[in-house]
């Protein structure tokens, strides 16, 4: 098998992952609680966003960095902080915290939008928004264990949707770190490591979607 | 290969394989922290329901010790002086001197037959001698012959011998079921059951108005801690027994205690 059909095998099963997150939503909505309709919209983005990729790569002839990633990048980063906004209700600080990671991240994509071309922004964009991600992953563990539930952990929704985004956007940082570099400078592997990113992607969408069905199990229907 | 490609590649690996490792280390460090938390929890709700219990049987030892040392003087010291008193009386009554005479020997005479029943309650000197059977059949008949309530008693197995300080529980038992069912609930008939089997069933019947159970305890719980269903709950806890409360047809309540024979 040749890394081309790896490639698009591994671009149809993360599309297929954020379309599976995308429709666990939507098929309850209205009985999902906030945070869990983020992920739906995430899912949505994602759906949209890797369509409009696949099509401008297609029609247009794009390079696989182009402005819809850096304005998936942005908005996806926004909504999984709003999923964190939504989920830290009891604690002033690390809203706070939320306010100015989204303040941070508006910041860099205007610096994508209208800064030096030339400047790795991709890179600092999604290396920021892994941090950021990872961190408020590890806190909303803490305020698991401070909550500490009886009940088992991997019947836990946010168990499970917080544990995707840890893995997802601790294995994939140093490749948004790095993103740029293999670009320019290691062209012939791009694909190698896009695709590494994608087939990472379809595990974390499939780890995001255990999350919403314990949800979909639980009373309330809610992350946490 | 290019060794710069090659160097940036293992360097990428070791990277990513470092914080796929941190990852999974945070995943199972939640984990396995929530499950010991969870154990020690457990652990220390146990050692409070132990200790509690163990409290509540200290304070039942010594409140029977309490009993029985008044048991004792009743009987030892005050029954003694009105049996002597009733024995300095009887030249008197005998000489004949009145009719006040008469009446002080027999208020005497009730006098010591109540210290008498009094110390009996206090202390069952039939439950140390004969067991419990024996012990709560008297208590019956006691109560029949008294002409307050209709008692019948049954008994069906073979009676088990148990540790005394459980035998003194269920006897408890039974004389707060009873007195309860005397003073509230308006009876003239009780049927008291003893079944043997693996585990002692007590069954106490009466054709009285009955009472809302639940609603009675959680007012019980509310307003008035400590009275006697209290007192029986606690001692069914204490007995590792379990108590049932049904209401019978066409009127009446029935109490059923199954105890473990065995500690």
């Amino acid at each position: 098998m040749s890394l081309e059909v790896i490639n698009d095998l591994s671009n149809y099963s993360q599309w297929l992952g954020s379309f599976v997150i995308m429709s666990l939503v939507l098929a309850s909505y209205r009985r999902f609680d906030g945070s869990v309709k983020i992920l739906g919209l995430m899912g949505v983005v994602s759906v949209v966003f890797q369509s409009l990729q696949a099509v401008s790569m297609e029609f247009f002839n794009t390079q696989y960095l182009n402005d819809i990633g850096d304005c998936y990048v942005f908005l996806e980063t926004l909504l999984f902080l709003a999923f964190y906004y939504v989920l830290f209700t009891s604690n002033r600080y690390l809203r706070f915290a939320l306010f100015g990671s989204a303040f941070i991240i508006v910041s860099i994509y205007n610096m994508v939008l209208f800064g030096d071309a030339t400047y790795p922004w991709y890179a600092v964009l999604s290396a920021t928004r892994n941090v950021l991600l990872i961190l408020f992953s590890v806190f909303a563990f803490f305020k698991l264990l401070t909550d500490l539930p009886n009940d088992n952990l991997l019947s836990l929704p946010l168990f499970w949707i917080n544990s995707g985004i840890l893995f997802y956007f601790s294995c994939t940082f140093m490749l948004s770190l790095t993103m740029d570099y293999i670009a320019q400078v290691l062209t012939n592997d791009f694909k190698m490591f896009w695709t590494f990113k994608n087939f990472l992607r379809a595990g974390f969408c499939v780890v995001i979607c255990i999350g919403i069905w314990k949800a979909r199990q639980k009373p309330s229907h809610s992350a946490s | 290969m290019e060794p710069a490609r090659v160097d940036f590649i293992i360097m990428f690996s070791i990277a990513t394989a470092v914080m796929l490792l941190l990852a999974f280390s945070i995943i199972l460090f939640v984990i396995f922290y929530q499950k010991r938390i969870l154990s020690e929890q457990l652990k220390r709700q146990v050692m409070e329901v132990e200790y509690q219990q163990k409290m509540l049987q200290a304070a039942l030892e010594s409140q029977e010790k309490e009993r029985s040392r008044l048991a004792s003087d009743l009987h030892d010291s005050v029954g003694a002086m009105l049996s002597t008193i009733r024995l300095t009386l009887h030249p008197l009554v005998k000489a004949g001197n009145g009719d006040t005479l008469d009446q002080t020997k027999q208020l005497l005479d009730e006098t010591i037959e109540t210290v008498r029943r009094i110390s009996r309650d206090l202390l069952p000197t039939s439950l140390e001698k004969f067991g419990l059977s024996h012990a709560i059949k008297e208590m019956c008949e006691r109560i029949q012959l008294s002409g307050i309530i209709e008692v019948k008693i049954s008994e069906t197995g073979t009676p088990i011998e148990m540790d005394k300080k459980r035998e003194v529980l269920i006897y408890r038992i039974a004389q707060e079921m009873i007195s309860n069912t005397i003073r509230h609930s308006k009876a003239n008939w009780m049927h008291v059951q003893l079944v043997w089997s693996d585990t002692l069933q007590l069954v106490i019947q009466d054709n009285g108005e009955g009472f809302a159970y639940k609603g009675f305890k959680e007012k019980q719980t509310n307003y008035k801690p400590g009275l006697g269903l209290y007192n029986i709950e606690t001692r069914v806890s204490l007995l590792g027994a379990n108590l049932e409360y049904n209401t019978v047809f066409p009127q009446g309540s029935q109490f059923t205690v199954k105890i473990p024979t065995a500690a």
